[in-house]
């Protein structure tokens, strides 16, 4: 999913932050993972603006569901 | 009175020209040139003390630390960085630093070490080309720090649920 992570992330720069840990190489990330109940790769968190949880996904998404969450996030 | 005669002695003094069993000047030459190859070869090959940079070891490392101002420059990648680093060092990859140095204070004594000497052998030499005058070099490397280790990634501030303002996505994920 990297490829298209990574152009997302530009298409959606200034909009949505985006936040991404390799947890087998950041330890930090890993333990954020923990934190935000992340326990399988890959896991994707979703925060609007406000700080609150909207939506977690767990597994590959394609990119249509991915684009209708971060266009849902404000 | 009797004078009592001292014996002189018969014939000129020897002169003083080459002759077998004596120095000759064919090897006061070459004597000199061996001096000068010695000289020549110690400034040339001794640890690059030259202008501002001081190779230093393991030992002195923390000495320096404690004399203040001291910024700890670590060029390894961030995956090398994260699983073990000097406390208070910064990740700066030696492909990064050009453009990074740009901005630091050219005052401030430098720590500068990698793995194992190399590339930060290349990155002080950088850094002096840049106008660095207070280097000191870490030459053998993190291999050679016996002490305690800092581990993760230095001075960010620890990452939390969304606090910009903005929304966020988190991606945890694995190169597998």
């Amino acid at each position: 999913m990297k490829p298209l992570v990574e152009r997302l992330e530009q298409e959606y720069e200034g909009k949505v932050e985006f936040k991404l840990y390799n947890v087998e190489q950041n330890p930090e990330g890993a333990q954020l993972a923990n934190e935000l109940g992340a326990e399988y790769v890959p896991t994707f968190v979703f925060y609007d603006s406000t700080g609150s949880k909207v939506d977690m996904k767990v597994g590959e998404i394609k990119e249509k569901d991915l684009r209708a969450i971060l266009d849902s996030l404000k | 009175m009797g004078k009592s005669s001292s014996k002189t002695k018969g014939g000129a003094k020897p002169s003083a020209k080459a002759s077998a069993g004596s120095v000759s000047s064919k090897t006061i030459m070459w004597v000199v040139v061996a001096v000068a190859v010695v000289v020549a070869g110690y400034f040339l090959f001794k640890p690059a003390d030259a202008g501002g940079v001081r190779n230093i070891d393991a030992a002195e490392v923390a000495t320096a630390i404690s004399q203040g101002n001291v910024r700890i420059i670590d060029v390894r990648t961030a995956g090398e960085f994260q699983m073990g680093h000097l406390a208070g060092a910064e990740n700066v990859p030696i492909d990064q630093l050009a453009a990074s140095m740009g901005s630091w204070d050219k005052s401030q004594t430098l720590l500068v070490y990698c793995a194992t000497g190399s590339r930060s052998a290349t990155a002080v030499q950088t850094l002096q080309g840049a106008g660095f005058t207070d280097i000191l070099h870490l030459a053998a490397g993190i291999v050679s720090w016996q002490g305690e280790l800092e581990k993760g990634v230095a001075s960010a501030p620890a990452p939390s649920a969304a606090t910009s303002g903005t929304p966020v996505m988190y991606e945890f994920y694995t190169d597998w």
